[in-house]
C-alpha cells in the first residue's frame, strides 16, 4: 500500500496503535482522510499486490496438498535369531547392585529391547529391601552419558588395550627397577574377589601397595574402634532395634553411610500402633534432612557438639552434668541396650565419645554390631597423607588412581597434581574425564555398573552380585580385569569373578548346594547369604582421648550434597536439578546462613560472599537457612567439578535464553581446599573461616519460591488466611485421640450430580507425612519412568521446571526452635477437578476409573488448567525440551509419550503402569489384587510413604488408611475432592511448640 | 479483483479436478486404507496362513504377550525353511528331470527363500558361511498407527478379538494390505459395542471409551 501522503506532500507517520497518540500534519488534516480508503483500492493499480500474492498461492498449495499426501515409510526389523526370553515390547528384569554411592543397594533393573531404562530396589535385598535412594535411581541416565570415554587413551591418544597393557607393564617393571613404590589408590574395595587379585598384584610387583580412602572420609570412626576395641572396623548400625536414637550430625536417613537401609530400619521401629515408637534427638549445626525428620533437634556449632557429647558421656558416668546433657543422658539411660548414638563427624575426639557412650548404654551387641562388621567404607586417611608425603618426596614410581578422584576430593588437591606430574606413570581408571585423568598418561576406562560383572560384600555375611543388563558400550574393561591382566592372569569379566568363587565358595557357602546351583541362584537373586567372616574384637579399652581441632567461632561446616554425594554425579543432569531438599536449590551450591548471622554480616540472599579459611578461599552466593548454628557457615560438596562445563548452554534455546553457566565457569564452586586435617584425620566441620563481602549477586534458581499453597497475605479473606494444610501432632496426643491434629473442612452441599460413578476401579492415594523424610527419591523416580524434561538453571529461575512431583518443605518456628515439614505433592486427581471444566477442547477428562487424564495429543496449549488447579502440580512445556542424541535417547520410557512442545503434562498416576497390571491381570483370566500395582513414586520410597490402591475394594491398603482418622486432604475447603490424601504427621516429642500446627 | 477472484476459482477447480479423477484416493493425513507395499521378501500370507494353515500366532507370537505382535525374527522362518527349500512343483519336476537324466538331484532354492538364507549369511544351499554375518530383514510396516495411540495387542487376544476382525483376511493375501482405516472412530465403533460376542462383560464398555485406555 503506497504511505498515506498529505495534501501538502508531507508524509504522516503510519503508527495507528491505540497507545499512541495520533498526531495531525502541520496543518492539521485528519490522517484518516488521507489514508487510502475502500474505494481507493478500486481503482488502484492492477498489478498484483503482496495480499492477494499469498491468497492465490495459498490456495493452490491447499489445493495441490490434498491431491498428494504420502505418509514416511516405516520399517519393522526384527531379530535375526530370536533369543527366547526376549519378547519385544515386554520388559524383562535383572537383578543386579548398584554402585552409584557405595553402600550397595540391591536393584531390579527393567530392560526394554536389551537396554535398562528404570532401576526398583529389590524387595529382598537386606540393604534396599526394596526402596531406593535419587542418587540410585537417576544413576541409570550416566550408562547412556556421549561424554563417556569409550576407548583407551594414552598420552592423549586413543589406542588398543594391548598398546596400553604393554605400556603401563613397562611402566611399572621400571618402577620396581628403580625401587620406587607402585601404589593403587582406590576407594573402598568391597569385592572379594577384587581384593584378591589385587594381592597377587601386588605380589608381582614388590613394593607395591595398596591405598583406600572415602572421599567422604569414614576413617575417624574405624580409628576410634582400632583404639577401643583393637579391630579397625565399621560396625552395623541396627536402627529398628533403637528405641531412642541421638545423632551428632549424622545425616543417616539422607547422605550417610547406607541412607536406604537406614531409612528402612528407622520406619519399621515408627509403627504408631505399637506402645511405643522411637525418639530421635539430632544434635547438628546446619539443618538436614535427618534433622528435619528428627523428634528433637539441638543446634549447636561443631565444637558445641563434641561438649555436648563429652558432657553426655561424664553425665552417664555419674560425674555429674547440667541442663541438655544431663536430660539426654537421663533418657539415654532409660534405654539402655535399645538405644544408638551415631556421629558422621570425622573428627577422632566426637567418634572415640561415641564409643564410650555406647560403651556405657550397653548398646554394644545390639543396636552397634561389631562382630558382622560393616565393610563399605574402610578407607584410612592416614595412608592417604603417607601417600602424599610420598609422592612429594618423589618416592612413587607408579601410582594408578581407580574409583576416586583424589584431585578434585583431597584439599591437599594442587599439591596433588603438582607431584603427579612428576611420576613416571600415571594410570587413571575412569568411567568419564576428570580432574585426575587430566595428569595421568594412561586412562583406561572403566564401565558403569549396568554392564559389568562384580562380585561386592558391602556388610558381612551378604554377598551382593552385579551383572550386566546391557552389552558393554564402549571398549571398556573394570580394575579387576586390568589388575589381573597385569598380574598376568588372563581370563573374562564373568570368569574372573566365577572362578574365584569357584574355590572358595565351599569355605563360606551356605547350605549344601553345588556351585553351579549356588551360582545360578546368586545371579538370579542378586544375592546370597555367605557366612560371615566374623571378627574378634577384645573388650572395650578406654584410650587417651584425642585432642580436638574444632574451633570456635565461625566455622565452616562441608556437607555431601544428597544430589552430588561427594561430586561423582555433577554430570548428571537430572540430580543437578533436583532440588536440594531442604533449600530446593538447583544448579548451585550456595553459602547457608543463619538468618541471625547474615543480618550480622550484612548480606542478604544472592549477596556473592567471599570465604576465605586459612589462606585460601571461595565465592559462593549466601542463601539464607533456618535452623542453622549462628556460628556456621554450611556449604555443600559435590560441586565445581571439572565436565560440568558441558552444561553452560543447556536449556532450550530461545531469544531471551540466558546460558546456565557464565565464560568458564563450573555448576557451582569446589570448596575442597578449606578442609583440613586433625593430624591425619580429614576434618569437614570445625574450620575456622571469616567471610567478606563482594558486592556481586548471583541468580539463585530456588524452586520453593513458587507454587506454594500458602494463600498470598493480601488476598486471603480472613478467614482463610491460614490454610490448613500440614497437619500434626504428638505421639502421646495421638495415642490419646488418634484424630489430633487432623482438621476437616465442613461437609460442603455441592451443586454436581455424583456424574462420576466408579463402578470397577476406584484408584487412590495416600501419603504419610510422618514417614516422608523429604529424600525426593519418588521425584526422580518419577521423572525417570515418565521421561519428564530437565530444563536448565534458568527456566527453573523462570519458575517453569517441569518436575511433575515436587516436595514442598515447609518451616514453623523461627531460629533454633524451627520445625520442618515435608509434603510431597502431585496432580491430587480430584474428583470435582477445577482444570477439567475449563479446558476448551477437552484434554483433560475424568477417567472412569478417578484419574484425571491428560491427553497430550489432544492439547492446544491454552494453559487455562494450569491457572486453575489450585495445588499447582501442572506443567508446560514451554519448549520442545527432548532433543535427537540418540545415546541419551536409550534410556527413555517407551510406554510414555515424550511430550513436545505447547502441550500440559502433569502426573498420570503412572497410567502405564495401571494398564500394563490390568492388561496382565486381564490376560491371564484373574482379578487385580491390591499390590500389583506399584506406582513409581511409591515403588522407589525408602520411607514407604506412599499408599497406592483401589478405593472400591474393601480390603485394600489404601482404603483401611482413608478411614484413618490421621486422613485429611490438602486444600479440602476448595471442594475440588482430591483422591491423595496425606496422613498427619506425629512426632515423638511432648508437647507440640504452640499447640497443634496448621499451614 | 474480478481478476485474481477468477484465476482462484479456476486454481481450486483445477485441483480439485485432479484430485478426483486421479488414481489415488483422497484420505485425511495418515490414513493408510489399503496400503499395500512392496516388501523385501514377497513372502505370501495366502500360502502359509491360508493353504499352509500355520496360526497366526506361530509367527506372530507377541500378540497374546506384549504391546506388539511383532514379526518374526528371521530363525523362526528358518524353523521350516531350513529344509523347504523351493515348492513342492518345483522340487518334482526336478526329482523327474535327474530321474530321466540318471544324475542326483541338484540342490533347489526358490529365490525368494535365497533371500531368507542370504539374510541368515547362508549360502543359497542354506548351509553356514565362515566369518559372514546375517543382517534382519527390513520389512516394511503396513499398519501404523501414530506414537501418541497406545495400541496393545495383548487385551485384545485376552478379549478374544480375532485377528481378521482388524486385520481382514489375510489368509486370502498375497501381499499384506491394510483393509481397515485404523482411525479412532473405527476403534471406537467396537469399543462402544455390547460385547456380545467378546468375552469381557459390558460394563467395561465405559472404561474402553476413557481417553487414558489409549492416549497417555
Amino acid at each position: 500500500m503506497p504511505p498515506p501522503s498529505s495534501l501538502r506532500g508531507e508524509k504522516i507517520p503510519l503508527i495507528m496503535s491505540k497507545d499512541k497518540k495520533y498526531w495531525m500534519s502541520k496543518d492539521e488534516i485528519s490522517v484518516i482522510e488521507s489514508v487510502a480508503g475502500p474505494a481507493d483500492l478500486e481503482t488502484a493499480s492492477t498489478e498484483w499486490n503482496r495480499r492477494d500474492f499469498l491468497k492465490t498461492a495459498g490456495f493452490s498449495l491447499a489445493a495441490f496438498m490434498t491431491a498428494c499426501s504420502k505418509t514416511p515409510v516405516n520399517k519393522a526389523i526384527p531379530f535375526l535369531i530370536q533369543p527366547e526370553e526376549i519378547i519385544p515390547g515386554k520388559a524383562y528384569w535383572y537383578a543386579s547392585t548398584s554402585h552409584a554411592c557405595g553402600s550397595g543397594c540391591g536393584v531390579l533393573v527393567k530392560n526394554r529391547d536389551s537396554r535398562p531404562i528404570k532401576l526398583e530396589g529389590n524387595p529382598d535385598h537386606p540393604v534396599s529391601q526394596g526402596g531406593l535412594c535419587p542418587v540410585c535411581q537417576a544413576s541409570v541416565i550416566e550408562l547412556y552419558d556421549s561424554k563417556r570415554l569409550f576407548h583407551p587413551i594414552l598420552s592423549g591418544e586413543e589406542v588398543s588395550w594391548n598398546v596400553l597393557d604393554k605400556s603401563v607393564v613397562q611402566g611399572l617393571q621400571k618402577a620396581r627397577e628403580n625401587g620406587q613404590k607402585i601404589v593403587l589408590l582406590t576407594e573402598t574395595v568391597t569385592s572379594p574377589s577384587t581384593k584378591y587379585y589385587i594381592k597377587k598384584f601386588l605380589k608381582k610387583y614388590a613394593n607395591a601397595n595398596h591405598v583406600e580412602y572415602d572421599p567422604i572420609s569414614y576413617s575417624a570412626i574405624l580409628d576410634a574402634h582400632e583404639m577401643n576395641y583393637g579391630k579397625r572396623i565399621l560396625p552395623q548400625y541396627d536402627f529398628e532395634k533403637a528405641d531412642m536414637i541421638l545423632s551428632f550430625d549424622a545425616d543417616f536417613l539422607g547422605t550417610w553411610l547406607s541412607p536406604t537401609q537406614f531409612t528402612k530400619d528407622y520406619r519399621k521401629n515408627r509403627n504408631l500402633d505399637a506402645k511405643h515408637i522411637s525418639k530421635h534427638i539430632q544434635v547438628e549445626s546446619r539443618l538436614s534432612v535427618t534433622g528435619a525428620k528428627a523428634d528433637e533437634r539441638i543446634v549447636k556449632s561443631p565444637a558445641g557438639m563434641l561438649q555436648l557429647a563429652k558432657d553426655i558421656e561424664h553425665a552417664l558416668s555419674g560425674k555429674g552434668g547440667h541442663g541438655i546433657a544431663s536430660d539426654i543422658a537421663k533418657e539415654l539411660k532409660h534405654y539402655k541396650g535399645k538405644s544408638l548414638v551415631v556421629s558422621s563427624m570425622n573428627e577422632p575426639a566426637m567418634q572415640e565419645s561415641v564409643n564410650r557412650i555406647n560403651h556405657a548404654l550397653g548398646n554394644v551387641g545390639k543396636t552397634v554390631i561389631l562382630k558382622n562388621p560393616n565393610l563399605q567404607k574402610s578407607g584410612n586417611d592416614a595412608s592417604v597423607v603417607q601417600l602424599i608425603a610420598d609422592m612429594k618426596a618423589g618416592k612413587v614410581g607408579a601410582l594408578l588412581v581407580a574409583g576416586v578422584n583424589p584431585v578434585y576430593d583431597l584439599p591437599e588437591g594442587e599439591a596433588f597434581t603438582d607431584s603427579m606430574k612428576t611420576i613416571p606413570t600415571t594410570v587413571c581408571f575412569s568411567a568419564k574425564q576428570n580432574e585426575t585423568t587430566e595428569l595421568c598418561n594412561a586412562i583406561c576406562p572403566s564401565p558403569h555398573y549396568l554392564e559389568s560383572w562384580s562380585d561386592d560384600e558391602f556388610t558381612s555375611g551378604t554377598l551382593s552380585m552385579t551383572q550386566p543388563a546391557i552389552q558393554a558400550l564402549g571398549d571398556t574393561k573394570s580394575l579387576r580385569k586390568s589388575v589381573t591382566g597385569w598380574a598376568g592372569i588372563d581370563d573374562d569379566e564373568r570368569n574372573l569373578v566365577r572362578n574365584y568363587w569357584k574355590k572358595i565358595y565351599t569355605t563360606r557357602k551356605k547350605g549344601s548346594q553345588s556351585f553351579n546351583r549356588w551360582w545360578d541362584n546368586l545371579v538370579h537373586d542378586g544375592f546370597v547369604k555367605i557366612k560371615p567372616k566374623s571378627v574378634s574384637v577384645s573388650r572395650f579399652k578406654k584410650g587417651a582421648m584425642a585432642k580436638s581441632l574444632l574451633k570456635n567461632g565461625l566455622t565452616l561446616v562441608a556437607y555431601p550434597s544428597l544430589q552430588m554425594l561427594d561430586g561423582r554425579h555433577a554430570e548428571n543432569p537430572w540430580l543437578q536439578e533436583l532440588p536440594d531438599p531442604i533449600s530446593k536449590l538447583t544448579w548451585d551450591n550456595a553459602a547457608n546462613l543463619s538468618p541471625k548471622k547474615a543480618k550480622e554480616l550484612g548480606v542478604s540472599q544472592s549477596d556473592v560472599i567471599q570465604i576465605k579459611a586459612s589462606g585460601k578461599s571461595v565465592e559462593l552466593p549466601v542463601y539464607i537457612q533456618e535452623g542453622q548454628s549462628d556460628e556456621v557457615v554450611a556449604v555443600s560438596l559435590g560441586y565445581g567439578r571439572k565436565g560440568t562445563e558441558r552444561f553452560k548452554n543447556f536449556g532450550p534455546d530461545w531469544i531471551q535464553k540466558k546460558a546456565t553457566l557464565g565464560e568458564g565457569e563450573l555448576v557451582g564452586e569446589r570448596i575442597n581446599h578449606l578442609l583440613e586435617r586433625n593430624d591425619n584425620a580429614l576434618s569437614f566441620s570445625g574450620i575456622s573461616v571469616s567471610i567478606s563481602k563482594t558486592g556481586k549477586t548471583a541468580d539463585l534458581a530456588l524452586t520453593q519460591t513458587y507454587n506454594t499453597l500458602k494463600n498470598p497475605e493480601n488476598t486471603a479473606p480472613p478467614s482463610m488466611k491460614v490454610r490448613p494444610f500440614i497437619q500434626e501432632t504428638t505421639f502421646d496426643e495421638y495415642k490419646k485421640d488418634p484424630s489430633s491434629g487432623a482438621h476437616h473442612g465442613h461437609q460442603v452441599v455441592t451443586l454436581w450430580k455424583d456424574d462420576h460413578p466408579y463402578d470397577k476401579h476406584h484408584w487412590g492415594m495416600a501419603i504419610d507425612l510422618g514417614a516422608c523424610t523429604g529424600c525426593s527419591a519418588c521425584v526422580i523416580s518419577c521423572q525417570v519412568e515418565n521421561n519428564v524434561p530437565v530444563v536448565g538453571k534458568d527456566e527453573v529461575f523462570r519458575r517453569r521446571d517441569m518436575a511433575w512431583m515436587r516436595i514442598d518443605r515447609y518451616y514453623s518456628g523461627e531460629g533454633d526452635d524451627v520445625d520442618v515439614a515435608f509434603q510431597p505433592m502431585m496432580c491430587q486427581h480430584c474428583d470435582n477437578s477445577p482444570c477439567e471444566p475449563v479446558c476448551p477442547v477437552l484434554a483433560t477428562v475424568h477417567s472412569s476409573e478417578g484419574l484425571n487424564q491428560q491427553v497430550y495429543n489432544r492439547c492446544v496449549g491454552t494453559r487455562f488448567c494450569a491457572n486453575n488447579c489450585p495445588y499447582k502440580v501442572r506443567r508446560f512445556n514451554w519448549f520442545d525440551y527432548a532433543h535427537n542424541d540418540e545415546l541419551e535417547n536409550m534410556v527413555l520410557n517407551p510406554d510414555v509419550t515424550v511430550r513436545s512442545r505447547g502441550v500440559m503434562e502433569k502426573c498420570s498416576m503412572c497410567i502405564q503402569r495401571i494398564q500394563e497390571a490390568k492388561i496382565e491381570a486381564k490376560a491371564k483370566g484373574i482379578p487385580l489384587a491390591d499390590g500389583d500395582i506399584k506406582l513409581a513414586c511409591q515403588q522407589s520410597c525408602p520411607a514407604d510413604a506412599i499408599t497406592f490402591g483401589d478405593l472400591n475394594d474393601p480390603e485394600s491398603d489404601i482404603s483401611k488408611l482413608v478411614e484413618d482418622p490421621r486422613h485429611y486432604h490438602v486444600l479440602e475447603e476448595l471442594n475440588a475432592r482430591p483422591t491423595v490424601g496425606y496422613l498427619t504427621m506425629v512426632r515423638n516429642r511432648e508437647e507440640e511448640k504452640g499447640g497443634n500446627h496448621h499451614g | 479483483m474480478k481478476k485474481q477472484l477468477k484465476l482462484i476459482t479456476l486454481l481450486i477447480l483445477v485441483g480439485g479436478l485432479l484430485v478426483i479423477f486421479s488414481n489415488s484416493t483422497f484420505r485425511m493425513p495418515g490414513n493408510q486404507q489399503n496400503y499395500e507395499p512392496i516388501q523385501p521378501i514377497d513372502f505370501s500370507h495366502r500360502l502359509h496362513a491360508g493353504e499352509m494353515e500355520v496360526p497366526c500366532q506361530y509367527c506372530h507370537y507377541g500378540a497374546s504377550q506384549s504391546r506388539h505382535a511383532g514379526i518374526p525374527a528371521t530363525s523362526v522362518c528358518m524353523n521350516c525353511h531350513k529344509y523347504v527349500s523351493a515348492t513342492k512343483d518345483d522340487l518334482r519336476l526336478e526329482e523327474e528331470q535327474a530321474m530321466a537324466e540318471g544324475r542326483e538331484m541338484r540342490p533347489l532354492t526358490s529365490l525368494e527363500i535365497i533371500k531368507i538364507y542370504s539374510a541368515m549369511g547362508y549360502d543359497p544351499q542354506g548351509n553356514p558361511v565362515e566369518g559372514k554375518a546375517g543382517k534382519s530383514v527390513e520389512w516394511v510396516k503396513v499398519h501404523n498407527i501414530p506414537d501418541f495411540v497406545f495400541f496393545s495387542h495383548k487385551p485384545h487376544i485376552a478379549a478374544g478379538v480375532d485377528c481378521t476382525d482388524c486385520h481382514g483376511d489375510v489368509a486370502s493375501m498375497e501381499r499384506i494390505k491394510q483393509t481397515e482405516d485404523l482411525s479412532m472412530g473405527w476403534c471406537l465403533d467396537c469399543h462402544r459395542k455390547d460385547h456380545e460376542s467378546l468375552t469381557a462383560a459390558p460394563e467395561r464398555t465405559q472404561l474402553l471409551l476413557d481417553c487414558a485406555t489409549c492416549h497417555y
